[in-house]
């Protein structure tokens, strides 16, 4: 058996198993529900996710947010906050 | 944040969201932007610049009167309006109405609540009376005397002026002039 050379070892390996992370943020207006759908750059559903950052709810009253990749290029967000409020989220891509 | 920095528009061209995203976003609800700036969301793009938007008025309720009707020694002096915003009655006349408080889609709100309804003179004689509006499951029916001649306002500045920012109420005011 003959062994790799060092050098052919570090350039096989992937740098990353992460391809990609895109990043935003989401502004409700006061209303109940309601739904923003924001377009991302392309990615794989299935080597992808999305990750809730952080979210504000500038009221007082209980509220529901969530996020989804949508398909390829959306993430939805929903609110039911009856004041403005915010979501940061991430998707994720591997390769 | 590195990538390709963008606004996001709704349909009315305000930014509801900032993004980071691997390559170029094509189309008008995209708006290019040079820093990851949060401070967008909520205003509205013009073309070449941001403008805030003024947010509009968020009701508690509206309230909206379903009828009007004068006594019956009145009736026949007395004009009402077909949207019930206008009435020219008889100094003498009452009137009866009937209001309903209602959600935005015209649903009647099951609220149980009294109100002080503020009847204003609009003809400068700085007269005002206070009508007590009681509403059982969303509907109140109240009469008014009118006694001398006058016109009288009921608007939407005037009956919130006591109410909490979140007890806002939307009405589309009502003007009743009592003739001599």
């Amino acid at each position: 058996m003959s062994a790799l050379p060092i050098s052919e070892l570090f350039s096989s390996a992937p740098r990353s198993v992460i391809k990609g992370v895109q990043r935003g943020v989401m502004a409700f207006s006061a209303s109940t529900p309601s739904t923003i759908e924001v377009t991302i750059s392309p990615v794989d559903p299935l080597k992808s996710f999305v990750n809730l950052l952080g979210c504000v709810d500038r009221g007082t009253g209980a509220s529901h947010m969530s996020i989804e990749l949508k398909n390829a290029t959306t993430i939805k967000g929903v609110s039911t906050a009856a004041n403005a409020a915010t979501i940061n989220w991430e998707v994720v891509e591997y390769y | 944040m590195s990538g390709f920095l963008y606004a996001q528009l709704n349909d009315d061209a305000v930014a509801v969201a900032v993004v980071s995203v691997y390559a170029e976003l094509e189309g008008p609800q995209h708006v290019r932007l040079s820093e990851f700036d949060t401070s967008v969301l909520g205003k509205r793009w013009t073309g070449e610049d941001w403008e805030e938007v003024t947010p509009a008025p968020q009701y508690a309720a509206h309230v909206v009167i379903t009828s009007i009707t004068a006594d019956a020694d009145h009736a026949h002096d007395t004009e009402i309006s077909a949207d019930l915003k206008l009435v020219d009655t008889s100094v003498g006349a009452t009137l009866s109405f009937t209001a309903e408080l209602q959600a935005e889609a015209g649903s009647v709100l099951p609220i149980d609540q009294t109100f002080r309804m503020p009847l204003v003179a609009a003809d400068g004689s700085n007269d005002r009376r206070l009508i007590r509006v009681n509403f059982v499951q969303g509907v109140a029916q109240f009469d008014v005397l009118l006694t001398v001649s006058r016109h009288w306002r009921v608007d939407e500045e005037t009956i919130n002026l006591n109410l909490q920012p979140h007890e806002k109420l939307q009405f589309a005011g009502l003007d009743v002039y009592v003739l001599e």
